[in-house]
């Protein structure tokens, strides 16, 4: 289900967008745990910390990389646009912004469609 | 049960959307699949199995055109249909708009039994381009479908804003630049009635083509500046082109880029995750600044602005014979767009209403005023 009350949230998602870029970026630098350790710290902050509240259950917002996973029309929590001139066997090929969802209790909805290119599977 | 219409639909080249009058205001339904958007592009998309209408359908549109089918509300009222390769049938413009009707009557969220509505018509179209609206509309299981004129909604959205006091006779002019379309209307009040007097339009003008112009005009010539590649635009554009996903994520950039540019003076595009053909990795802050955006959209802007000035010249107008300039589509939040048109014609720009969704808030204010004629036995 997509959640449509997630507007007010919009500049935690630009910092969500930031650590994503950041998480990426670190795959490609040798030695990189120290980074990662911090940057898995903001991830929790941002899942069950920086939303909850004493009186309410635990909220929070968490992205996910679709990167390499198979595309079809039936995928609502994406944006897509296609390269390439076939459209069979559609896989993510480049994540513009990632997926996020809302965690609440033990629920999740979407709360930003992830923006990405999709091509066919060669 | 409510006796009059109350349902306006704006049946949209590019994209549609749904309104419904309430308690004397109007409210514009939720797309209930596209997070927190009202429209729905007018696109559909066969599969063998189902039809899928809207975004999930546009985002198929360039790549499997013998299924996927958008603007077809050109086609209307003429004999031309669509072979659609998936169910070995072909479809008429008729049909293909009940299935946005139809996609859009799953917005309606209120419970309401939908028999009649009010649904927007271009001001161009003719008495067989309105019967074939009608026919989608009865197509679309609507038992009574009552057409209105696109700038006469647009009009009528303001004049409610207003609660009619400010619309004195006279003329204004409605200017709709939306995603890929471009109509601009005179219309005149007179005792009352209003009425389209002339239009003008270009059915190849929209929002989606300042997109593609910031990407070929200003990023790749960047790029290619700055690295090394052979004929960068080509390998971007073309399907087979090594670089075609990465137009694709530059689009999206690029659009984020100039509504950002609507309220800040630079917006800056990142180009990575790709290596040039000396196997360098390209790592640039593209900035573009407002007046670099603005250059690039002039031309387009300066056409729309010349069908004004043979609108005004054929009705024997000058611009102080025109009240207002009511500015509806999309691409009018661009300030340049609204500056540009004032400046040259000086006519004032209006741009009190919401620009995406007037059209579709005017026909329902509209259905509020009409009678709901069905027959009662179901």
């Amino acid at each position: 289900m997509i959640e449509q009350n997630f507007k007010q949230y919009k500049p935690s998602f630009e910092l969500l967008d930031q650590l994503f870029e950041i998480e990426r970026k670190l795959e490609n630098i040798e030695e990189s745990n120290s980074i990662s350790r911090n940057l898995n710290k903001m991830k929790n902050i941002f899942e069950t910390n920086l939303f909850s509240s004493s009186t309410s259950s635990e909220m929070g917002f968490i992205y996910h990389n679709p990167i390499g996973e198979a595309y079809n029309e039936t995928r609502l929590d994406l944006e897509a646009s296609i390269a390439g001139n076939l459209t069979e066997n559609l896989i993510i090929k480049e994540v513009i912004k990632p997926i996020i969802r809302y965690k609440s209790g033990g629920s999740t909805l979407i709360a930003r469609k992830g923006v990405v290119v999709v091509e066919s599977k060669k | 049960m409510e006796n009059t219409i109350n349902i306006g639909i704006d049946l949209g080249t590019t994209n549609s959307s749904i309104a419904k009058f309430v308690k004397g205001d109007v409210i514009v339904f939720n797309n209930p699949l596209d997070y927190g958007r009202s429209t729905l592009p007018s696109v559909v998309y066969y599969k063998k199995d189902r039809i899928v209408v809207g975004n999930k359908a546009k985002e198929y549109l360039e790549r499997d055109p013998k299924n996927v089918v958008g603007l077809f509300k050109r086609k209307m009222g003429t004999s031309e249909s669509f072979q659609i390769k998936s169910i070995n049938e072909s479809k008429t413009p008729v049909d293909l708009s009940a299935q946005v009707l139809k996609e859009l009557k799953t917005f309606v969220n209120t419970g309401d039994t939908l028999e009649s509505v009010v649904i927007t018509i271009p001001a161009s179209f003719d008495s067989i381009q309105s019967n074939a609206t009608k026919e989608a509309g009865k197509q679309a299981g609507f038992e009574q479908v009552v057409l209105l004129q696109e700038p006469i909604a647009a009009s009528l959205a303001y004049a409610n804003m207003k609660k009619s006091k400010e619309l004195t006779d006279g003329n204004w002019l409605v200017y709709d630049l939306g995603g890929g379309t471009f109509d601009v209307a005179l219309v005149r009040i007179k005792d009352g009635e209003m009425k389209v007097i002339d239009h003008e339009g270009d059915n190849f003008l929209g929002g989606s083509d300042f997109d593609r112009l910031i990407v070929e005009k200003l990023i790749i010539p960047k790029i290619s500046e700055q690295y090394t590649f052979e004929d960068l635009e080509n390998q971007m554009k073309s399907a087979t082109g090594k670089y075609n996903a990465k137009y694709y994520a530059l689009l999206n950039q690029a659009e984020e880029a100039k509504i950002r540019l609507s309220a800040v003076s630079s917006a800056e595009i990142i180009v990575e995750r790709m290596e040039d053909e000396a196997g360098n990795d390209v790592d640039m802050e593209i900035t573009i600044t407002k007046s670099e955006f603005n250059d690039l959209i002039k031309d387009s802007i300066d056409g729309t602005i010349e069908m004004i000035k043979t609108i005004l010249t054929r009705n024997s107008l000058t611009s102080n014979d025109v009240q207002f300039n009511l500015m509806v589509g999309g691409s009018t939040f661009i300030p340049f767009v609204r500056q540009r048109v004032e400046e040259v014609l000086q006519i004032p720009a209006n741009c009190e209403i919401d620009p995406t969704t007037a059209v579709s808030v005017g026909a329902a204010y509209y259905a509020a005023t009409k009678q709901k004629e069905v027959s009662k036995e179901k």
